[in-house]
């Protein structure tokens, strides 16, 4: 993979805390048989409530979905620009995992997908980033 | 001259030489995953699984890649 072009925007995933704010329990507690009626639990006890628990003897509706990461930019003249570099996959994949518990990465080379770019949906030909 | 009746050499093989299964490595900073991500990268082999920070769950020929291109990393399932 080529380096980082300098200006390339970093990834930037804290639009998504708002979505991971509220926890639950990991798993079911016994609560102690005792007169007082606080009890604690370690941060580790806690994960996101969009979190599936797998695992549990409830049947789940667990949804799996995939995720399209471009890498690079080429365009028709060969160069290659880069989008996303290794520390912004690591940053993806730290973030997953923090949210959901886990992912799966898996990079496909060469590329299933081509295209000429972001574009505007209602007028594409005219704001094609590269010219086809 | 007499045939020797020493047994033949045998090759050593690694038992994870030939297997190709899960396997569990641990890597233990942000910068050696980075290079394992690069190095996989390059080869076409970037797939695997986690589910905490630096514990990878990968097939058996990407933990020997990343073992002979030097990545540093802990192979915990190597003897098991």
């Amino acid at each position: 993979m080529s380096p980082p072009t300098p200006k390339r925007r970093p990834v930037n995933l804290s639009a998504l805390d708002e979505h991971v704010a509220k926890f639950k329990l990991r798993s079911g507690v016994a609560l102690p048989q005792t007169k007082n009626k606080s009890v604690s639990f370690p941060r580790e006890s806690f994960v996101p409530v969009v979190q599936a628990e797998v695992g549990s003897v409830l049947p789940l509706l667990v949804h799996r979905y995939r995720l399209l990461l471009p890498v690079a930019q080429i365009s028709p003249q060969g160069v290659r620009k880069v989008v996303a570099n290794f520390a912004d996959l690591d940053a993806i994949r730290n973030t997953l995992i923090r949210h959901f518990g886990g992912v799966t990465l898996l990079h496909q080379a060469p590329a299933p997908a081509f295209g000429v770019g972001a574009r505007d949906p209602s007028n594409v030909m005219d704001t094609f980033q590269t010219k086809p | 001259m007499p045939k020797s009746d020493a047994p033949a050499p045998v090759r050593k093989i690694a038992p994870t030489d030939e297997r190709d299964r899960q396997e569990l490595i641990r890597f233990k900073s942000a910068e050696a995953r980075l290079e394992a991500i690069g190095a996989l990268v390059d080869y076409g082999m970037l797939s695997f699984t986690s589910y905490s920070e630096n514990d990878w769950l990968v097939r058996t020929p990407v933990a020997r890649l990343l073992r002979k291109l030097g990545v540093p990393f802990e192979w915990l399932t190597e003897n098991v």
